[in-house]
């Protein structure tokens, strides 16, 4: 049996969502019979509906949105344009490493057909 | 990495998705957040040139920061709570004197059907119920605007506060007991 201190909880809890969101007010096992008379859940409920009044949604001028929104549009672009630059950088480095290797070959390859070369026709 | 997430929400799974793997896709986040992140802000720092201001500071955090979002079962809008708390902290910490709710031009309901006695009355209850919830220490008005500006569940100010739905729970109505005493004096 949750403490009476517990049970102020789940109702006050529960009204809340019921004036937010318009959810059933008290549900489950809430118990709001046995607290029907109950003078600080009265003043409680109370307290509840005239902060709900009293604390309502503020909106944003539309052209401040707007605003924003292009201003957010803008800095999301420059995150394309980075990755193709490095896209283009990483394609480049790579060329240059293939090349080098192709050039580091083929001279390794016309060395040893030159020495090849050099020592048959030593021997003839 | 996805397939959990916001299972209560596709829509806005999908959104948060494209978001997380092409930052040109943030537009959609935006315009879904921009009020709630806005309309909490405002209530934080007690005016719109302020609001305005930190309102761009977190979602250009957040489009830094997008691409290495986690979902960890905690609501994405906790995550975007999150860092506009951080820019708020970091903000009061340079102007002191805004650190609490202040809130001049906001204006709650008034019944159309009552007399001007009765909107006088209103009107100073109401006065006397914002100086209480400015008196109140921060974490607990950022409950109350989580709360009833912002409509969050219990899980998303959790998220918010680095608090267990428990202890938000507990934290709520203890902040509506204080607020009752203060009141009452």
């Amino acid at each position: 049996m949750p403490t009476k201190r517990r049970m102020l909880s789940e109702i006050t809890n529960a009204y809340a969502n019921h004036l937010t969101s318009g959810t059933s007010a008290l549900s489950g096992n809430v118990e709001r019979d046995a607290f029907a008379n109950d003078q600080v859940l009265g003043g409680l409920i109370r307290l509840s509906d005239q902060i709900a009044e009293l604390l309502v949604p503020v909106a944003p001028a539309p052209e401040f949105v707007h605003r924003l929104g292009t201003r957010l549009t803008a800095a999301a672009a420059p995150c394309e344009i980075r990755i193709g630059h490095q896209s283009r950088q990483r394609f480049w480095l790579g060329a240059l490493l293939s090349g080098s290797l192709v050039s580091a070959t083929g001279f390794v390859l016309v060395w040893v057909l030159l020495r090849g070369r050099r020592a048959t026709m030593l021997a003839g | 990495m996805t397939d959990d997430l916001f299972s209560h929400d596709p829509e806005e799974a999908a959104l948060i998705d494209a978001a997380i793997r092409d930052a040109r896709a943030f537009g959609p986040v935006y315009e879904r957040y921009v009020q709630r992140i806005y309309s909490y802000l405002y209530y934080r720092t007690g005016n719109h040139h302020d609001a305005e201001d930190l309102t761009a500071r977190v979602f250009f955090k957040a489009l830094q920061h997008i691409g290495r979002y986690q979902h960890r079962g905690a609501p994405f809008s906790g995550w975007l709570y999150r860092i506009a708390h951080n820019v708020v902290v970091n903000w009061a910490r340079d102007n002191r004197e805004h650190n609490t709710i202040a809130l001049d031009d906001v204006v709650g309901y008034a019944g159309s059907d009552e007399t001007p006695h009765q909107q006088l009355v209103r009107s100073e209850e109401q006065e006397r119920l914002m100086q209480a919830i400015g008196a109140l220490p921060v974490d607990r008005q950022q409950l109350l605007v989580l709360k009833f500006v912002n409509r969050c569940s219990n899980q998303e100010i959790g998220a918010t506060l680095g608090r267990t739905e428990g202890a938000v729970k507990s934290l709520y109505h203890r902040t509506l007991l204080a607020l009752k005493k203060a009141l009452e004096e």
